[in-house]
């Protein structure tokens, strides 16, 4: 009995590692990916003086900020001002702990998971909100001002989105969404695949790959998937969402007067929640772990790209699936970033209310339709 | 002392000592971030005792909710905490004295009555519990609080937009 409760007190700290590990690797190679791709959207080269191609720009960078004088401004108010980065870290990098990372390496497998990330987001806000207004800055407040005013928005056909995944899978837990969608797990096989016909989940988990994914599944929750990649942009504050820091009208919003290793945190946590959003959207959408290859007769491409489940292959394939995926959605949202212009005040809160609210209405109904015509 | 304990004692601490805070404090800005701490504290007692989903409705209703609100009202009204220095006689010894009298109503009676847990994650979540229990025997009163809230919203937007209406007929016979 202790072994074993060893053995997941060892898991769950292992996950812990693996995650912080992530961020922060990931968060040095995506600052390079986001300027390689402005560069290349832009037809420019980027960086290419430090080191090969400019491998080390984000390493130079980093070695800058650290070595930054810790400024904290005239008036400003100084435990508030200081806490405020450890805030907004911690509330993201917590989100990270109910997240299957691979089938069997997940932090927290608690089961209110999906609730559970959907209440850190907001405790996301009183950061930002505390960072803006102890600066004594006129951007900084109006920066917190509208990133509130936009995420509360925003967090409402984010939620929808959600609830229409939470209603088909019938449960909160990430791990349990994860492994319905997972070829080789045997749960939920005796349901029927799609409300018409005979082919049931045992059929579609036999042939494996995208076919187990929630998106094709349940072919309607791609709308459902627009407006939570859409919803989720404007929850990071990236663009065309980005009116909290836009650099033309409010300098840098709510973290113009942090400097340093306090920027370098808050910038930090904006890539850390980028990671958390998409990880999330194919955690609920695509396939979580699960391989995009079906098995195709003699061809059993599904099977040599999942490993043996309770086998490291295993996990060592969900967690490259998994991270894959996730990193295609972080580079859609770059390529958006440098696509599309911002968004006034007034046309923000009109996509949201107007377009966004009603559309996820509509598909929380669709779903529970759905669920009531697969039970029939 | 078991880990459970430990954790018991020390987010009652936080939430009974951000509560003090609330109290001593003239900041509005400190108070409304020691409520938030308060607020965390009691979440996550909730979820000692079992209650998952009752923690993190508790974070997402208290928390991102009506504490952003009143974060957008102390920002719009905010002023410095030197321009309401007031002094009422025997009020630090009465602030004092309550939460004292909590803590020790908190050691003695309760502590002991709690059904405590050894670990969260071995039991069975309340979720399923929960969820049937508000959608069949609660939902009439759940109901019946959103059609009263409807009223209020109803209402509220009424006397907003009449509020409105005064005030551009008042600009216009300016």
């Amino acid at each position: 009995m202790r072994i074993q409760m060893f053995c997941i007190n060892f898991v769950r700290m292992l996950a812990l590692s693996i995650g912080l590990a992530l961020i922060l690797s990931y968060a040095v190679f995506v600052i390079y990916a986001e300027r390689k791709v402005s560069a290349f959207v832009q037809d420019r080269l980027g960086p290419m003086e430090t080191g090969p191609y400019g491998l080390l720009q984000t390493v130079a960078d980093l070695i800058k900020l650290l070595q930054k004088e810790d400024i904290v401004p005239y008036g400003a108010h100084l435990w508030l001002f200081k806490a405020a980065p450890i805030i907004i870290f911690t509330a993201v990098f917590t989100g990270f702990a109910c997240m299957p990372l691979a089938p069997e390496l997940i932090g927290a497998p608690i089961n209110v998971g999906v609730f559970f990330l959907l209440s850190i987001v907001s405790i996301d806000v009183l950061g930002v909100f505390i960072a803006g207004w102890s600066s004594n800055n006129k951007f900084s407040i109006l920066g917190a001002l509208r990133g509130i005013a936009q995420i509360v928005s925003y967090e409402l056909p984010l939620t929808l989105a959600v609830l229409s995944v939470v209603l088909l899978s019938g449960t909160l837990n990430l791990e349990y969404i994860n492994f319905q969608q997972h070829a080789h797990v045997t749960l939920l096989s005796d349901t029927t695949y799609f409300p018409w016909g005979d082919w049931t989940m045992k059929d579609a988990k036999a042939i494996g790959g995208i076919f187990t994914w929630n998106i094709i599944r349940y072919p309607f929750l791609i709308v459902s998937m627009c407006i939570f990649f859409i919803a989720s942009l404007a929850e990071c504050n990236r663009a065309p969402f980005d009116i909290p820091e836009g650099e033309s009208e409010l300098v840098s919003g709510f973290h113009t007067e942090y400097s340093g290793f306090r920027f370098a945190i808050l910038f930090l946590a904006e890539y850390a929640m980028m990671l958390l959003v998409s990880l999330l959207l194919v955690v609920l959408f695509l396939g979580g772990t699960n391989t995009p290859f079906p098995n195709i007769g003699a061809v059993a491409l599904c099977d040599w790209t999942s490993g043996t489940l309770g086998h490291w292959s295993s996990n060592a394939w969900g967690f490259f699936w998994l991270v894959s995926k996730a990193f295609g959605i972080v580079f859609l949202q770059m390529m958006m970033r440098w696509t599309y212009p911002r968004l006034r005040v007034d046309q923000l809160m009109l996509l949201c209310w107007k377009v966004l609210l009603p559309i996820s209405l509509v598909m929380v109904l669709c779903s529970a339709y759905w669920v009531y015509w697969l039970k029939q | 002392m078991s880990n459970i304990l430990f954790f018991f004692i020390f987010f009652s601490v936080q939430t009974i000592g951000s509560a003090v805070v609330i109290l001593f404090t003239r900041n509005v800005m400190y108070a409304v971030t020691a409520l938030l701490s308060s607020l965390l504290g009691v979440a996550a007692l909730f979820v000692l005792a079992g209650a998952d989903v009752l923690g993190v409705i508790q974070i997402i209703v208290y928390i991102g909710g009506v504490l952003v609100l009143t974060l957008f009202g102390v920002m719009y009204t905010y002023q410095s905490p030197k321009r309401y220095q007031e002094s009422i006689p025997h009020k630090k010894s009465v602030f004092i004295l309550i939460p004292l009298l909590f803590v020790l109503v908190l050691l003695v009676q309760a502590l002991p009555l709690l059904p405590m847990i050894d670990d969260p994650y071995q039991h069975a979540s309340k979720v399923e519990v929960t969820g049937m229990l508000w959608l069949t025997e609660y939902l009439p009163i759940f109901e019946w609080i959103g059609f009263l809230l409807l009223v209020v919203l109803i209402g509220a937007g009424w006397i907003g937009s009449t509020l409105v209406q005064e005030d551009k007929s008042k600009g216009e016979q300016v």
